[in-house]
């Protein structure tokens, strides 16, 4: 950062968050009455925060850090003081999500104009912005979480935003639980980053780091970078990423492009200071696993949204890989160029779907006719994904490229050959999409085939000005202007002018790309040779299952996760709640015999005497008879055999 | 405002209510209701009279009772008992809200629950344990009626269970307080933590593991917990909602009241079983309540995981920890009030309970499903509501002194997400199931009972630090207490 940081006190700060939070409120109590009002609502709110920022923006980039705090936990204890703050990093990601979120939002009031939870859905969309501009004006771990878990909620929200499809339903939770598993690990990390360096305060990271040992420092950025691997859907946890495709479109490219799987890289890019060079190669290895393995299946798969959202796994992975590198401002710089291209990227194809209500490959094609800008649209954005020169992809990657060189050579190699994987889906979805004849008819049930249409201007003005995005937003980072983004996270070392065997390769790697995504992709031709395409045709089965991830965690987590849940559930009903009616029965079947001998043996003994009494009493009674003789017979016969007795 | 005034509402109202005529029920509810208002309005008093950076026993009263044995009728408030006392006197009257359910004889019910309002208040004011077993034990057998009479399922099985467990477990409370009484010749409960410890150690390890199975019941700690979801299963929406919302925190109450401070030692030397019980707790009852087919019973096993949280910030004996472990029974307390008045509202409606049976209710009844989805999220420890800051600060709390313990313990948050995201995969999410195409939506009287509990949950969680200021001082001492 600058040498010398201005610390400014500025409560107004908080409009930031608020506004999409006011409209939040706002939507969940009336929306029903506001109706078509919903949508015009928040995208107001939205601009005032975007309005709020641009105000500020001037002075961050002075240098200045704005700060506002308030007391949390215990009055008085400093550690708990929560607040936002805004420094470069934030800086750009405010940006990021106030500049792009109004635009979907606008685009939105056209995707969603007849449906039913119209107003709901603008509801969900203001919170989830509140959440992720609190997510990233927080200046302390716990109000950070709290963003952190209030945008997965939204997610989930959203994704089930559709939640009579068992499918849309389905995938939510899994989005949730999945994440959520990575949070776990972000919440140790706090946890222990409490214990251990005694502040959770962004400001005190890199005092903290200086007095943690090494082995303490690693384990908890690795279990902070563990969260991130959540959010951000890296391997293993990227799972949930593909299915959250569900939600509708407008969603997918604000949260699952280019917002909140971007916290992930924020989050390491924001606790840099706690990354040691061990935890930082996990964060390469992890990183640059997931950019391959990704960009392998986006190749492969026919559904529009999942192949966005494979490359939107890669790019990330990218991202990644950037940090391990230790390159946090390229990594950022690729994150919002990458927000703009990829938003654009899914509010075309969102616009496709509207347009045809399909989102398979095979029954899309030709639409250039019918939706000329859209398709425009589309091919800047995949042109700017692919690194096409001067493009805000092709700067952003050059920069990451550039930082792969100077440390690692061979994964200069490695990033430039999966570029050809980026170029090569980009343009295989792009002509396939817009490009051909029109597709067979459709064998699929349903309602007849729509005939296409472009889209209304509410949809593409946004996605107009998210391609300007796409085509100049790198420009900020370029030579050409002076690399002030660079500069505004106090890089000064730069590199002078355009570096040309990067441009020349970037280039040709493009050229390979599309060429081979028009005769592989677009033409369906099989290039390999005979003896390889078993090979091949296995490979690509691979690919296309995604390398049989989800089958493996359902057989190997999420099964046994359930059968212990019954296991345990039978244990409960079977052994503990059995020997408490165990006790039970034991506790009555005393008492019963206890009844039983009170009854038969104590009662019965007492019964006893007395009938014994009773019985003996009527035996003498018939000795009593009153008549004499009887009487004086007894004494005659006890004298005789006393005498008997005595006398012997 | 007195404690004795706020003894009084309930009190009175039982009388009134018992005077009346049977039939003139419209005139039983509102006095119920009426009661019920007056003791949260004097709990409401009572918290402007607070002075809550005082750790002191305050507002007490005394007199003699039974002079001859040493007994006396004393009560007092302290940041630990007031805020339990606050959401008694809030739960006990929106479960009166609740109790319009209730169909038949409610002369008997609206008498015995006000009686269960004073045995419950009584409990976390007592100062006295004489006093303190009195009102224990007056606690369990308006319950035990509540259920028997007015649940459903197996209610007689289910209240004789409640009923005889708990007063299994308080029977070696009992023998604990006697042999207190006989070594230290008196049952004042502030008297006895001054001088409880000067014990002999062996002595106060049993004196400690007999309280701790009276409390360990009611809270209830695993394995002692089977006649939680019976109990809750079978008693009626109010019944439940008292139950989970208050009776259990009597358990709570009594370890941070009794059993910790009397016998400091022995609580030190027993940490390491309460920090084990509370995350068996935790991952046992998270695991279980994944394993439930009926809505009920799942909430009932989430409340044995939440509890665990109890027993584990409780057992760090750290600042955040013992205030984690308050702060919770407070907030599940609001949270899983809330939750039972829900699946009420629900059982009112289809008279099942089964999760598979609903199904895409979200659609039909969005208001219910508005209400449904916040008390959930409430429940698996969303930030921003109170459930996540009390399992923060006990997680954070007990992360020093039982590292392992509280690593485990995270599991029990990720299945929480599990099992309530569940119950709203099967409750709202999905096609609606053609049965309940008319279901009606929660009217404004159900709806009421759950906006006080949702602006708790609310507030607490956005802003902790009313509650915390209020327990803290209170805290601190307790710490001083057992730790020194």
């Amino acid at each position: 950062m600058h040498g010398t940081l201005l610390l400014i006190n500025a409560p107004s700060l908080a409009w930031i968050p608020a506004l999409p939070l006011a409209a939040f409120a706002l939507l969940i109590l009336f929306g029903r009455r506001l109706g078509r009002f919903s949508g015009w609502l928040a995208v107001a709110a939205l601009l005032g925060a975007l309005a709020k920022t641009l105000s500020i923006a001037g002075d961050v980039w002075g240098g200045q850090q704005l700060i506002a705090r308030w007391a949390w936990l215990w009055p008085g204890d400093a550690a708990w003081r929560l607040g936002l703050s805004v420094d470069g990093l934030t800086l750009v990601m405010l940006l990021v999500v106030t500049g792009i979120a109004p635009m979907i939002a606008l685009y939105s009031i056209g995707y969603m104009h007849d449906d039913p939870r119209f107003s709901r859905y603008f509801a969900y969309f203001s919170l989830f912005c509140a959440s992720m501009l609190t997510l990233v004006m927080a200046d302390h771990f716990l109000l950070l979480y709290a963003g952190w878990e209030l945008v997965g909620l939204c997610s989930y929200l959203l994704i089930s935003f559709w939640f009579e499809k068992p499918a849309a339903a389905a995938a939510g939770r899994k989005a949730f639980i999945t994440t959520r598993i990575g949070d776990t690990g972000l919440f140790l990390g706090i946890l222990l980053l409490w214990m251990q360096g005694g502040t959770l305060h962004f400001r005190g990271l890199e005092i903290a780091a200086h007095q943690l040992s090494t082995g303490w420092l690693t384990l908890i950025s690795a279990l902070i970078f563990f969260g991130a691997v959540g959010k951000s859907a890296q391997i293993p946890l990227h799972v949930w990423l593909p299915d959250a495709m569900e939600g509708p479109t407008p969603v997918s490219a604000l949260i699952h492009a280019a917002t909140m799987v971007a916290a992930g890289v924020y989050l390491v890019a924001r606790t840099a200071a706690l990354f040691t060079p061990q935890s930082l190669a996990l964060v390469l290895g992890i990183g640059l696993a997931t950019h391959l393995f990704a960009s392998t299946v986006a190749l492969t798969q026919t559904d529009i949204k999942r192949i966005l959202a494979y490359s939107t796994l890669s790019h990330l992975g990218l991202m990644m890989t950037a940090l391990g590198l230790g390159a946090v401002t390229a990594a950022m710089f690729h994150l919002m160029t990458h927000a703009f291209f990829k938003a654009l990227l899914f509010l075309g194809a969102g616009s496709v779907i509207h347009a045809t209500h399909q989102q398979e490959l095979g029954q899309l094609g030709g639409l250039r006719r019918e939706m000329p800008w859209t398709a425009t649209l589309c091919f800047i954005g995949a042109l700017s994904m692919s690194g096409g020169v001067f493009f805000s992809g092709f700067w952003s990657k050059d920069a990451i490229l550039l930082a792969a060189r100077e440390a690692r050579p061979w994964l200069f190699w490695t990033l430039l050959a999966s570029a050809v994987m980026t170029a090569g889906y980009a343009f295989r979805l792009y002509l396939r999409c817009f490009h051909g004849g029109a597709p067979v008819a459709s064998h699929a049930p349903g309602p007849p085939p729509h005939a296409p249409h472009e889209s209304p201007l509410v949809m593409t003005l946004p996605m107009t000005v998210l391609a300007v995005g796409a085509v100049a937003a790198g420009l900020l980072g370029s030579p050409w202007s002076g690399q002030p983004f660079f500069r505004l996270f106090g890089e000064h070392h730069l590199h002078e002018g355009l570096d040309v065997p990067i441009l020349v390769w970037s280039t040709l790697v493009l050229v390979v790309g599309i060429a081979l995504a028009w005769v592989v992709g677009a033409k369906r031709r099989n290039l390999l040779p005979e003896g390889l395409r078993p090979l091949g045709a296995r490979l690509y089965r691979l690919a296309f299952n995604k390398y049989y991830v989800d089958e493996f965690y359902e057989a190997a987590i999420v099964r046994p996760c359930l059968a212990l849940a019954r296991g345990l559930q039978r244990f409960d009903q079977a052994v503990i709640d059995g020997a408490v009616n165990a006790i039970g029965l034991a506790g009555e079947t005393v008492s019963r015999a206890k009844a039983w001998v009170d009854r038969t043996i104590v009662d019965g003994a007492v019964n006893g005497i007395a009938f014994l009494t009773r019985w003996l009493g009527a035996q003498l009674r018939q000795v009593q008879t009153g008549i004499i003789q009887h009487y004086l017979l007894v004494v005659i016969v006890a004298v005789v055999a006393l005498s008997f007795v005595v006398l012997r | 405002m007195t404690l004795t005034g706020l003894l009084a509402c309930p009190l009175l109202g039982m009388l009134i209510v018992l005077l009346l005529p049977k039939t003139a029920v419209r005139l039983i509810r509102l006095t119920a209701l009426a009661a019920t208002a007056a003791a949260f309005a004097v709990s409401m008093g009572l918290l402007l009279q607070f002075d809550a950076a005082s750790p002191q026993m305050q507002l007490m009263q005394r007199a003699a009772w039974i002079p001859q044995l040493n007994i006396f009728y004393s009560v007092g408030i302290d940041g630990i008992s007031l805020p339990l006392v606050w959401l008694t006197t809030l739960l006990s009257f929106l479960a009166c809200m609740g109790s319009w359910v209730i169909k038949d004889r409610q002369k008997e019910y609206f008498a015995l629950y006000l009686l269960l309002e004073v045995g419950m208040l009584g409990t976390f004011v007592a100062l006295d344990l004489f006093l303190f077993y009195v009102f224990w034990e007056v606690v369990l057998v308006p319950m035990y009626f509540l259920i028997g009479i007015w649940g459903g399922g197996r209610r007689e099985y289910s209240a004789f269970k409640f009923f005889v467990y708990t007063l299994t477990g308080s029977l070696f409370m009992l023998l604990a307080i006697l042999t207190l009484w006989l070594k230290l010749g008196t049952f004042d409960v502030l008297a006895i933590t001054r001088t409880g410890r000067t014990l002999e150690v062996p002595l106060q390890q049993w004196l400690f593991a007999a309280f701790f199975l009276g409390f360990a019941v009611k809270v209830p700690v695993v394995p002692f917990h089977t006649w939680l979801p019976d109990a809750h299963v079978d008693a009626p929406t109010p019944g439940s909602v008292l139950l989970a919302g208050i009776l259990l925190k009597m358990g709570g109450y009594g370890f941070l009241r009794m059993a910790y401070p009397f016998f400091p030692e022995a609580a030190r030397m027993a940490g390491w079983v309460i920090a084990l019980l509370g995350v068996i707790s935790i991952v046992y009852g998270a695991f279980v309540a994944l394993a439930q087919t009926d809505f009920k019973k799942l909430v009932a096993y989430s409340s044995v995981s939440h509890m665990g949280f109890v027993l584990l910030g409780l057992a760090s004996l750290t600042k955040e920890g013992v205030n984690g472990a308050l702060f919770q029974m407070i907030s599940h307390g609001l949270i899983s009030g809330a939750m039972f008045l829900l699946v009420g509202v629900l059982y009112e409606r289809t008279h099942t309970r089964q999760l598979e049976d609903f199904g895409g209710l979200g659609a039909r009844v969005p208001v219910y499903a508005g209400f449904l989805i916040f008390f959930s999220l409430a429940s698996l420890g969303l930030p921003g509501l109170s459930g996540f800051v009390a399992e923060f600060l006990a997680l954070l709390g007990a992360f020093g002194p039982w590292r392992w313990q509280t690593i485990v313990s995270t599991l029990g948050i990720v299945l929480a997400a599990a099992y309530m995201l569940k119950v709203i995969r099967q409750v709202l999410l999905g096609p609606l199931n053609a049965k309940w195409q008319t279901l009606a939506e929660m009217t404004w009287w159900e709806r009421c009972t759950l906006i006080p509990l949702m602006a708790g949950v609310l507030g607490l969680g956005v802003y902790p630090l009313a509650l915390l200021s209020l327990q803290d001082a209170a805290v601190q001492q307790f710490l001083s207490q057992v730790i020194r």
